[in-house]
């Protein structure tokens, strides 16, 4: 008796994700909050949800350092942007003549397999000693990150190409140029989205880690400057509006790919 | 051949020319110079196809069947002999040549519709028209109403009556077809089967076909060349005597289908086991 209930229950929320997901997000505010209230006298360190709400709505109103918060999160965001966005047009075209050529494949493929396991963080020190700490250097690190994501992925999509579309096509007259761009291209998509998704997120991480070392705005900056003077509640906000942007990306490229890319896994 | 207008169905009677050869094979051998050597694929092949038959190879997997259609497709460069189709030799694949996979080959991110239109790139057609064509092509196979589907929503079967109508549609003189029932499941493939012969009769297209079953064979051609294996070449060119029409399951039955089919299996028993049976040939 007892059994089937909590079967049928469970049952009941296999089927329903998003309210499973939404009762496991309260249940952690209300532990927080609880958490927060029994130890507020000994941990300074220790922010609750509702103190952490407030601090955003100091920090939208009046700003951190002189600077308001807007301008530190569109500071963040136009680096990993643009860095972003060069890194994936270089990077699709470099991938396509990968995938295209097996000469230039093999050509670049032992600088990809080194550069692969370096963290991009690890490249900071010796783009601030090339480039300074001014936006360039920023840019140029998430730039290096995107473009190595998104230039395997689109050589590895195009690779996949089924060698049995290419022929079809190729009996209906078609040129070389119209079999790029109608026939590989479109049937690399899915593989050239992952990238994007991946460099994406990485991008987000890396500006974050490049404005904690260097930077005088931007969110990065602003957890590092609240931990070095002790503004543990705005170190809090930093880290949440981080953690939402980042998620915000990438619904936004879920949403692109879901569009575009309909056929994808089906 | 000026392209089918509006005005004209999709697909009158041809009368097939008979005596004009579609496609010739002339000594064309093939290998691969792999790492432990050279393997022959096929070797000696002499075949010659009529316009209007239905030509199926028929033939072990690993007999080379698969790479004769490449080389006739142009898809690949015999290694060794001529290659012609109307008497000009293939350099390339071409719009003479429709052809159609076992794996559909379908444009996933194109509809129905315009995977057909596809084909008609090459014609010089205003977008209309080419809709028009399209479609006249699509309902020959019965999918007018799945024009704004997407391929992934259609079954195997559907899937290969869109491939179908797609090679048809560029109005090919030879369709190219390698095993393209091979993946769907009995009855289906049963259906398709007769759905092509029905439409080889209405169009006598020349038909180069890619089998290893004996009773698709026999079901569909007109002319069966066996294959041997290692290296590939025929063992036997048969000229199929079922009689026509055959579009109807009760052909399968016919005690002259058992006997062509007992005539075919015995040849490749032989094949298979080269030493145990002997003697002459039934």
């Amino acid at each position: 008796m007892m059994r089937t209930r909590l079967k049928q229950a469970a049952n009941a929320l296999e089927a329903r994700p998003a309210l499973v997901g939404t009762m496991s997000t309260l249940l952690l505010l209300i532990i927080w909050s609880i958490w927060a209230r029994e130890t507020e006298t000994m941990h300074s360190s220790f922010v609750g949800p509702l103190e952490l709400l407030y601090q955003v709505y100091l920090l939208a109103t009046q700003g951190y350092g002189g600077t308001p918060l807007w301008v530190h999160i569109a500071t963040s965001l136009f680096r990993a942007g643009v860095g972003f966005i060069a890194g994936a047009i270089v990077g699709i075209c470099v991938g396509v003549a990968m995938g295209y050529n097996r000469i230039i494949s093999s050509a670049l493929a032992p600088f990809f397999s080194f550069i692969r396991p370096i963290p991009p963080i690890a490249y900071i020190p010796l783009v601030i000693l090339w480039f300074g700490i001014g936006e360039f250097s920023k840019i140029v690190l998430i730039f290096l990150t995107s473009f190595l994501y998104v230039a395997l992925n689109t050589a590895a999509g195009v690779r996949a190409v089924p060698q049995d579309l290419i022929r079809v096509a190729r009996t209906f007259g078609i040129s070389n140029f119209r079999l790029f761009y109608a026939v590989v291209l479109p049937e690399a998509l899915p593989y050239v989205i992952v990238g994007l998704k991946v460099a994406l997120a990485l991008s987000w991480a890396v500006v974050v880690a490049a404005e904690l070392v260097a930077a005088q705005a931007g969110l990065g900056y602003l957890i590092m400057d609240a931990a070095t003077f002790f503004r543990i509640p705005d170190l809090y906000v930093g880290i949440v509006l981080i953690g939402l942007i980042g998620l915000l990306l990438e619904r936004g490229l879920t949403m692109f790919e879901r569009r575009f890319v309909h056929w994808s896994g089906k | 051949m000026p392209f089918i207008t509006r005005k004209s169905p999709a697909l009158e009677m041809v009368e097939p020319t008979t005596d004009e050869i579609a496609v010739s094979l002339d000594g064309v051998g093939h290998w691969f110079d792999g790492p432990s050597g050279r393997t022959q694929v096929l070797s000696d092949i002499n075949i010659q196809i009529k316009t209007g038959e239905f030509f199926t190879v028929l033939g072990p997997s690993g007999c080379g069947k698969t790479t004769l259609l490449n080389i006739v497709g142009g898809f690949i460069e015999a290694k060794a002999g001529e290659v012609a189709t109307f008497g000009e030799a293939v350099t390339g694949p071409g719009p003479d040549r429709g052809v159609i996979f076992q794996s559909y080959a379908l444009f996933h991110w194109l509809s129905v519709l315009k995977n057909v239109e596809f084909a008609l790139h090459g014609h010089k057609l205003p977008k209309s028209e080419r809709a028009d064509v399209a479609l006249q092509y699509l309902d020959l196979v019965g999918l007018k109403d799945f024009r704004h589907h997407y391929p992934y929503q259609l079954s195997g079967g559907m899937k290969q009556r869109v491939a179908i109508a797609r090679a048809l549609a560029a109005n090919p003189k030879i369709l190219l077809m390698d095993e393209p029932f091979a993946a769907l499941d009995a009855q289906m493939r049963e259906v398709l089967q007769e759905e092509l012969l029905e439409i080889w009769q209405r169009t006598r297209k020349t038909v180069l076909f890619i089998t290893h079953s004996v009773d698709e064979a026999i079901f569909l051609s007109t002319d069966i060349c066996v294959m041997s294996a290692n290296p590939g070449r025929p063992k036997a060119l048969l000229s199929n005597n079922l009689p026509q029409p055959r579009a109807d399951c009760r052909a399968r039955t016919t005690a002259a289908f058992q006997e062509s089919k007992e005539r075919i299996l015995g040849l490749i028993r032989e094949e298979v086991h080269p030493t145990r049976i002997r003697g002459p040939l039934p």
